[in-house]
């Protein structure tokens, strides 16, 4: 499913060259639910963005869906990205202007498809997180569990292959988290989605099936 | 996905009411200028009224006759209309006239009338709405018949409401019979309008010479296969003939014009005007000027909002928007805003000409100018909206669609 090869990250400015990530190499199989963990600024969201293709890695080979990704043009990554991806945010990202119906839309709106399917889709999957009752709803109206809810929403209505969680849990209480981690497992198990989650919370990293562990941008398991 | 994106630019306009007004009260007073401008224009060069078929109409208001140094620029002699203009074949009817004034002084006081001394094709060509009687015909004109069209407004100076069909008016020491009465014309109708029209042979003077200039003015009706070419070319030759007769003059009958020269052209020296293309295209350009300051506040606006909206952006593209995508977006959002701001702008320019117009046409003594918000400047209006659009829209949609949604989903900045 997704396989770096000797993957870099360099932050350049003027004076100062940060390593991100120093020769990366993993894989990670279908249908797998890892954790990626390490202390703050060890990478790990730099690398669940490189896997999301929303950044690019300074040097290195990759994969992502079986898919070799070196190479390809910004529009092609952008119709990957929302034919085989799903993102969920610690921050969620919904946008406020939008109600929760439109904002679960909103991967499906860069798809050819009649409005009636999109809506039909989105109104499912939020029946599927429980939050149909709260379609006409702006997300300043809900609370942050909710929210955490209608992004995993939109993050799944595409049927993605691969979701990257960047930290889920982060912005919730233990209860909702365990709400939160339960969806996920749920969408593993019966959909077969692989998930890479990044997480500080050990006891949530343990209920997955592999924990990759990161220091100082390396890979240290 | 457009249904979303209107759906989410109402939302936005109704948020941010602040940026929405600025916003729409920049583009609003900037295409009501441009309206302004666009319909003061128009009723300059398509006046409408006795005008309404100009464009079937060619002009020749000028003479310019040089030897050596020494230039004489005037209006056209009397004499070559009638020995070489009237004998030109192109044009369908050719017109000419003289204009003077007429002071009438009664117990109100003294008014003063226009007067114009026409042939009986002036009379035919102009599209004049006679409400009583008739016009003169051209065997009254080769008689000299004493007889006078007057308008509507000095019918009623004279004789109120009555029909002064057949009454007597002293104009100019001559006493005229009164035959027709002709509808106002609008005060923007330069070359038709007038109060008092009759004969010109009743003035009776010796005719100027070859080699002086005049203070006539002629009109060339075009077929409906708009032969101007062959008229201009014929005129050429006009021009020819009479330098063959003259002792080394060179004379120069300028154009003759069509509404869109005449209107550049006006009354300047006709040897240095450049031809309605360049005078269009510098107009144009002021136009351009006109926009760009409000552009350019419109850019900065719309920068500023772009940096609101990023996290939206980096939303839109994680999940599978392209930069193309984005662009569309941004200008069309933009263009929807533009529209609104256009249509306040129409009514606004409405407003404008309607109490204002007075003060926009004083050269045209204000009122009664007929103002045209035509189709035409409809969508004059409609594309300055587009090309305003996507010049504010343009620079704040590529920086939208460069942004790294990364950086601002760790919360970077732009």
């Amino acid at each position: 499913m997704i396989e770096l090869k000797n993957i870099h990250k360099v932050y350049r400015t003027k004076n100062i060259e940060t390593v991100a990530l120093d020769n990366i190499n993993m894989k990670v199989e279908e249908g797998e639910f890892v954790s990626i963990m390490g202390p703050s600024g060890c990478g790990k969201s730099t690398l669940l963005n490189i896997i999301g293709l929303i950044d690019n890695p300074t040097d290195g080979d990759m994969s992502v869906c079986n898919t070799h990704i070196n190479g390809q043009k910004e529009k092609q990554l952008a119709a990957f990205r929302n034919k085989n991806l799903g993102f969920i945010f610690q921050r969620f990202h919904l946008i406020s202007s939008l109600n929760v119906l439109d904002n679960v839309e909103l991967s499906l709106i860069y798809r050819k498809m009649s409005g009636a399917k999109r809506r039909k889709l989105a109104l499912e999957t939020l029946e599927k997180v429980g939050l149909s009752h709260r379609a006409k709803h702006y997300p300043s109206e809900l609370s942050g569990g909710q929210c955490q809810r209608v992004a995993i929403a939109r993050a799944i209505v595409g049927e993605p292959q691969l979701i990257l969680a960047d930290e889920p849990t982060g912005n919730l209480d233990s209860k909702m988290s365990e709400e939160i981690m339960q969806i996920l497992h749920d969408l593993n198990r019966d959909s077969k989605t692989t998930i890479v989650m990044v997480t500080h919370d050990e006891k949530l990293a343990k209920q997955t099936d592999r924990v990759i562990r990161f220091f100082d941008g390396r890979q240290v398991n | 996905m457009w249904r979303t994106t209107f759906k989410q630019f109402l939302i936005l306009i109704r948020r941010n009411r602040f940026f929405t007004f600025v916003n729409l009260f920049g583009i609003s007073f900037t295409i009501m200028l441009v309206m302004t401008i666009q319909v003061t224009f128009e009723s300059h060069v398509w006046p409408g009224g006795p005008e309404k078929n100009n464009d079937k109409m060619l002009f020749l208001y000028r003479t310019v006759i040089s030897k050596e140094r020494s230039n004489s620029i005037g209006g056209v002699n009397q004499r070559v209309i009638e020995e070489y203009i009237l004998k030109m074949k192109t044009p369908k009817s050719i017109g000419f006239c003289s204009h003077s004034d007429w002071s009438n002084i009664s117990p109100k006081g003294v008014n003063k009338y226009q007067v114009k001394m026409t042939n009986a094709a002036f009379m035919q060509i102009f599209d004049y709405k006679i409400i009583d009687g008739r016009i003169y015909t051209e065997k009254e004109v080769k008689n000299s018949s004493p007889v006078v069209v007057i308008s509507e407004s000095l019918r009623d100076d004279l004789f109120g409401k009555e029909s002064p069909l057949g009454k007597t008016i002293d104009i100019q020491n001559t006493a005229f019979r009164i035959i027709g009465v002709i509808k106002e014309v609008p005060n923007n109708c330069k070359t038709s309008k007038s109060d008092i029209w009759y004969p010109y042979t009743i003035k009776k003077h010796d005719l100027p010479m070859l080699d002086e200039t005049g203070v006539c003015s002629v009109v060339f009706a075009t077929d409906n296969n708009d032969n101007s070419k062959a008229i201009t070319e014929e005129l050429r030759g006009v021009e020819r003939k009479i330098e063959a007769v003259l002792d080394g003059e060179d004379v120069m009958l300028p154009g003759p014009y069509d509404s869109l020269d005449k209107y550049f052209a006006g009354y300047g020296d006709p040897r240095y005007y450049k031809g309605k293309t360049v005078n269009l295209l510098w107009q144009i350009g002021k136009m351009f000027l006109v926009l760009l300051v409000p552009a350019i506040s419109l850019i900065a606006l719309n920068l500023t909002r772009v940096q609101e909206r990023s996290e939206e952006i980096a939303v839109r593209k994680t999940f599978g928007a392209s930069s193309m995508g984005l662009i569309k977006q941004i200008l069309f959002e933009n263009f929807l805003l533009t529209l609104i701001g256009a249509v306040i702008g129409f009514v606004f320019a409405w407003v404008t000409l309607e109490f204002f117009g007075d003060i926009l046409f004083s050269e045209l003594n204000g009122n009664n100018v007929t103002i045209n918000l035509s189709i035409i400047t409809f969508f004059v209006c409609l594309a300055i909206s587009l090309i305003l659009s996507i010049v504010s829209g343009f620079i704040p949609a590529i920086k939208m669609s460069k942004l790294k949604p990364a950086l601002v989903m760790k919360g970077g900045e732009l």
